[in-house]
């Protein structure tokens, strides 16, 4: 018999093979219904996988996936947000659009927070909605929404259609929008009567021309030659490496340009996994849980040069006293984040791949070994005080990056580590060490808990090729864990790590340091998560000792099916360090 | 320091767009205090003069996001005393 893993694997790979059989699809002036050319559309622009939720609203939808069902998967979830995490985890993981779809009214507005997700994020998305029969537009009709209004300020793009044949040209415009220049995530809202009506079908152009829309600004060879400049006249830069750099897959750009002039680089939270952790020049994650080096010499530095990332005030901290010695030059194929949150000296407004290549080649060869230096001196403080009480505590309870630092040895750190929202997050990106060749999938800007364990889904489905592990709080989990029957029914193998302290934990941790102990409302009275797990027909297991942890981590990644690891970590333990609110990077906390 | 500012956009004529744009303006705490629509002949485009009353950092910010929107070819702006060219071009 086969396992539910191989039947997923078997499932995809059909539908990319079909995919790519595409001449057989119907073709140009045969009568379909809007519905039918919607599927047809989709899988035109190479999508052979969504996650929906029908409803009344998109049933004409639902039914026309019957017609192509051997060559586009659906992925039934158990919640509209679960449909857009999931689509989120598969386009982070495999670098294509993920698409979604639910009903009107709430389905879409449950998608909301996963739009806006994406947004933050910059992850291409493709949304699509049920409305109403046109003519109830505005009526307030059964589980009408104005769903252009609610998602505008969420979305990249949003379109309503209203006629069957403008459908082929908005599934078109929304998957160039969504995966071109700086990506993100679109909606299209398609009335009921659209769905049903029939049209002449028509192709449209796959790459639209839009008015106003340059996805890919043409370098300016003359700031790349300012950018050189000041690189080249540093004495202590420090290279800023943003998700930019895996969107545009810039990984060996970024190399060739770090290692040429010498240059120590840093990470952001989501650019984690462009190089290798273990890379000489790398010095660390910045931020406000970063390490202790890059947070601190961005204060003395007199260069930085950030590719790809947008300043964001988790990695700035207090604006006024951020870098007050350094020069920038900010690499961002986004216009408008160029000077946005930090005044720029060089602003190159270009794909990362095609800036760092240019720079890579124009910049003088050198090195800064001292500086280099000053960042392992650092490192050594940090580990003494910080580091090695992670690893290797005295106490009986398991520490969080104990488990972390387990999981990247067990892997080799090939994994593809999501990671949800809270303490967990950061010590899964403090302590995993990245190969370089993947990296962490995580809510960056948004901060979304629940992201974690449906977007595990859609990366597992994308990567059969590496570990897919979700890392989780208890909290989070228990925002989106009825996913675990979508698990089951579609032969998904996802992992999950629940890291389980039984508190909303980051929550009780600024609780305790700057509310004066006082906590309120995060302590979590939680089911036994392994028993919950196999109630859905889950492989579960719950750890509590440390001499169990390399057993059930074992267990878990050798299991062919999905599988829950809760494992009970200390209850108080804070994450450091630490960059209190309102201070600068230089003031970040040991302890 | 808050001035009235004229905010003039070259878009395209999409109801969704529209949305989008009033929704970053309120966002960044912008009064809209006048609006007015052209489409020049023979053109699919509009132009949109809004005049607003802001902080010039926030009026600064809010175009440079307007700049960057899906189906917004062009955006300047200036104050509204002042009546020379040259405010900032963004897209």
């Amino acid at each position: 018999m086969m396992s539910e893993h191989a039947t997923a694997v078997v499932g995809t790979a059909k539908a990319a093979a079909a995919t790519a059989q595409r001449d057989d699809l119907p073709r140009a002036g045969r009568t379909m219904t809007g519905a039918d050319a919607l599927v047809l559309s989709l899988i035109k622009g190479g999508v052979d996988l969504v996650f929906g939720y029908p409803g009344g609203a998109i049933m004409p939808v639902y039914d026309a996936l019957l017609n192509f069902e051997d060559r586009i998967r659906h992925v039934l979830v158990r919640h509209e947000q679960g449909s857009i995490h999931a689509a989120e985890g598969y386009a982070r993981a495999s670098g294509k659009p993920g698409v979604c779809i639910a009903t009107s009214g709430p389905g879409a507005t449950n998608m909301l927070t996963g739009m806006a997700d994406a947004k933050m994020d910059s992850t291409p998305v493709v949304c699509i909605t049920g409305q109403v029969p046109s003519p109830l537009l505005g009526s307030d009709a059964f589980q009408e929404t104005d769903v252009m209004s609610v998602s505008a300020p969420v979305t990249k793009w949003n379109c309503q259609v209203t006629e069957a044949s403008e459908i082929p040209a908005a599934v078109a415009k929304a998957l160039h929008i969504a995966r071109s220049g700086r990506p993100g995530p679109v909606l299209i809202d398609i009335t009921k009567d659209a769905q049903f009506a029939s049209f002449e079908y028509r192709p449209p152009q796959q790459e639209p021309e839009i008015p106003g829309y340059a996805p890919r600004p043409k370098l300016d060879p003359a700031a790349v030659e300012a950018a050189c400049r000041l690189i080249d006249r540093a004495c202590k830069p420090l290279v800023l490496v943003g998700q930019g750099v895996l969107l545009s897959n810039a990984r060996e750009e970024l190399r060739r340009f770090v290692e040429r002039a010498g240059l120590p680089f840093a990470s952001t939270l989501l650019g984690l996994g462009a190089m290798p952790t273990r890379h000489p020049l790398y010095v660390g994650l910045l931020g406000m849980h970063g390490n202790y080096g890059p947070n601190v010499k961005t204060d003395e530095a007199d260069l930085l040069v950030a590719v790809g990332m947008r300043f964001d005030d988790r990695v700035t901290g207090n604006l006024a006293k951020y870098a007050p010695r350094a020069r920038v030059v900010h690499v961002d194929i986004d216009a408008s984040e160029i000077g946005k949150n930090v005044p720029t000296d060089v602003g190159i407004v270009a794909d990362a791949k095609e800036a760092l290549a240019a720079l890579a080649e124009r910049v003088a060869p050198g090195s800064h070994a001292q500086w280099l230096g000053e960042f392992a001196q650092c490192m050594e403080i940090e580990r003494a005080r910080v580091i090695d009480g992670d690893l290797f505590p005295g106490s009986p309870g398991i520490r969080m990056a104990e488990v972390i630092h387990r999981l990247s040895e067990r892997t080799e750190g090939r994994a593809i580590v999501v990671a949800d929202v809270g303490q967990h997050q950061m010590a899964a990106a403090r302590y995993y060490r990245f190969d370089g060749a993947a990296g962490i999938i995580t809510s960056g800007g948004l901060g979304t808990m629940g992201y974690a364990f449906p977007a595990a889904m859609g990366a597992t489905i994308a990567r059969s090729d590496r570990p897919v592990v979700a890392v989780v709080g208890d909290g989070g989990f228990q925002m989106t864990l009825q996913e675990l029957a979508t698990l089951v029914q579609e032969g998904i193998p996802a992992k999950t790590i629940i890291l389980n302290n039984g508190f909303l934990g980051m929550v009780r941790q600024w609780q305790e340091m700057f509310f004066d102990n006082r906590y309120s409302a995060i302590e979590l009275k939680n089911p036994d998560f392994a028993e919950v797990a196999e109630a859905f027909g889950v492989s579960g297991r719950r750890v509590a000792a440390r001499a169990d942890l390399d057993g059930a981590l074992d267990e878990m990644l050798a299991a062919e099916g999905p599988f829950v690891l809760d494992i009970v970590v200390e209850r108080e333990e804070n994450v450091f360090p630490m960059i209190p609110v309102g201070a600068g990077c230089a003031e970040i906390r040991l302890e | 320091m808050i001035a009235r500012y004229r905010l003039s956009v070259l878009t395209e004529n999409s109801s969704a767009l529209l949305l989008r744009l009033f929704a970053c303006l309120v966002r960044h705490r912008i009064e809209i205090v006048g609006i007015d629509c052209t489409n020049p002949p023979h053109s699919t485009l509009y132009e949109l003069e809004l005049t607003v009353r802001a902080d010039a950092d926030h009026v600064r910010r809010a175009v440079k996001q307007i700049g960057a929107f899906v189906g917004v070819v062009e955006i300047d702006y200036r104050m509204e005393e002042d009546d020379r060219p040259g405010g900032e071009v963004v897209a």
